[in-house]
């Protein structure tokens, strides 16, 4: 599968997800992991409905506030990635509202430390992740990928 | 709490920014030290020329290589005027085991006596490369 990705999209959605747990975390909001969790998982099972990358697509882009870096690539891996950083925002929630703070805040310090690997150093865990699975033959792909 | 909470993402940040700065010491003591050792035999067979080289890891697997690393390694090559030779990273895992290689794509870029100079895990830009090369320029 080969398609465009804009690689800009992928930057703005890492460094939205840092800024708002870094938020949750000093205003100690539990809901607002859970918005950041539901926003990356509802991203990965429809691409076209994630909300950071709206922002970017009709706010951002078109006001030429960021500018687009589209290159050959494939979506997949990064759905991946978002996926799995869904779930643990998912699980340090459920970790946050079941009274284990110290679990809950820990997983989500893992989200920011991934993402701002990803989008400081260009080192994405989870894709890395992904082929170390589509090596084996374990491809996770979703069908709302083949046209994101 | 806020005050706090403030504290302990300081500490945070410098606990990571003390991780990475030992990251890079190690990695630049590792690339000292694999200079310091003979070229693999297989490096010898398939670099003849005495000029910098790199030599590009990959799988057939690796979407972002294709799309990504290749096409930069592609500039690279045609502007510094440097051999670069894909390596399968699973096909030659000792080679792959020997420069530390733990992700595709990765470079290491020679210089012409065989010795690392960088090496690069990830994605590597042209512009990286060739500052990499100037900055080990005699």
């Amino acid at each position: 599968m080969s398609t465009q990705v804009d690689h800009t999209a992928l930057r703005f959605n890492q460094a939205v997800i840092i800024a708002l747990l870094l938020a949750a975390f000093l205003l100690d909001w539990t809901w607002l992991v859970a918005l950041t969790a539901a926003v990356m998982l509802i991203g990965t099972i429809w691409p076209a409905a994630s909300l950071f990358k709206l922002i970017y697509a009709r706010l951002l882009k078109p006001s030429g506030l960021l500018r687009p870096d589209v290159i050959q690539d494939d979506p997949a891996p990064h759905l991946f990635a978002q996926g799995l950083g869904g779930l643990v925002l998912l699980a340090a929630t459920a970790a946050l509202i079941a009274g284990a703070p110290l679990a809950g805040w820990t997983l989500a310090g893992i989200v920011v430390v991934l993402a701002a690997v990803n989008l400081f150093l260009r080192f994405c865990l989870g894709c890395f992740i992904y082929y170390q699975l589509a090596r084996r033959g374990i491809r996770l792909d979703l069908p709302a990928w083949r046209t994101a | 709490m806020l005050y706090e909470r403030i504290v302990i993402l300081v500490a945070a940040g410098i606990i990571a920014w003390i991780a990475y700065a030992v990251w890079r010491a190690y990695a630049a003591r590792r690339v000292a030290r694999l200079a310091e050792a003979a070229a693999p035999a297989s490096v010898r067979e398939l670099i003849v020329d005495a000029a910098p080289a790199v030599l590009y890891f990959t799988t057939s697997t690796c979407a972002q290589c294709r799309f990504q690393q290749k096409p930069a390694l592609d500039r690279f090559a045609e502007q510094a005027r440097v051999a670069v030779y894909a390596v399968d990273a699973v096909a030659q895992e000792e080679l792959a085991r020997f420069y530390g290689i733990m992700t595709v794509p990765s470079t290491v870029l020679l210089n012409a006596r065989l010795q690392p100079v960088a090496i690069n895990h990830g994605l590597a830009s042209a512009d990286r490369l060739t500052q990499q090369l100037r900055a080990a320029a005699p």
